[in-house]
């Protein structure tokens, strides 16, 4: 699952450099892309913290 | 490549290498093309954008579940001296997303009519009455 998350933010900002690249950023596409990368880096945070606790454990 | 192909690599990229090689082929493609050209390229990246940001969502969705169901493993409700683990017991609104159905409502006729034994149901009245029930499947759907 972490793997998976971290696929998904390099696609993400794969996204953002095309479209940035291509003069495509408009705001709600960007502000969508860039809303799930910062929700995914806040899951990728949580997951880390749980691995911990279970090896910990 | 042509233009078609150039944008079905791109938006059959199964994985972040294909998806990178095939983003890297439209721009070095987009930078000489002509404007009809430039337009297909375009709507081919909106439509990439729409389907990654889809994905996301939905690995987020999926994560989010998983956290939550960690997170209630050792969590046990105590009522009148009875145990009841919430990683067993959940809400309404939590049973529906378990399930997959469509509405609480469902699962209210499933207690009006029986289908959820009395037993596998309780009322927490310090919580103003919430409901939980308990989370194993009722009907073969």
């Amino acid at each position: 699952m972490i793997a998976e998350n971290l696929i998904r933010q390099g696609s993400l900002k794969l996204t953002l450099r095309n479209l940035e690249v291509m003069g495509m950023r408009d705001d709600e596409g960007t502000s969508a892309i860039l809303d799930a990368i910062q929700e995914l880096e806040e899951k990728n945070q949580k997951l880390h913290e749980i691995l911990k606790q279970i090896i910990e454990s | 490549m042509n233009t078609k192909e150039l944008i079905n690599n791109l938006i059959n990229a199964k994985d972040l290498a294909q998806y990178e090689t095939a983003s890297n082929a439209c721009l070095a493609f987009f930078e000489n093309a002509n404007e009809a050209q430039k337009e297909q390229i375009r709507e081919a990246m909106r439509k990439k954008a729409d389907l990654i940001t889809a994905e996301a969502k939905q690995t987020i969705t999926k994560i989010s579940k998983t956290i939550s169901e960690f997170e209630q493993k050792d969590v046990v409700l105590e009522v009148n001296g009875r145990k009841y683990p919430l990683d067993e017991w959940v809400t309404l609104n939590d049973y529906i997303k378990k399930f997959d159905l469509k509405s609480t409502m469902v699962v209210n006729n499933w207690i009006k009519r029986g289908v959820v034994p009395a037993e596998n149901i309780i009322s927490v009245g310090r919580l103003n009455n919430l409901k939980l029930i308990k989370a194993v499947p009722y009907l073969n759907r």
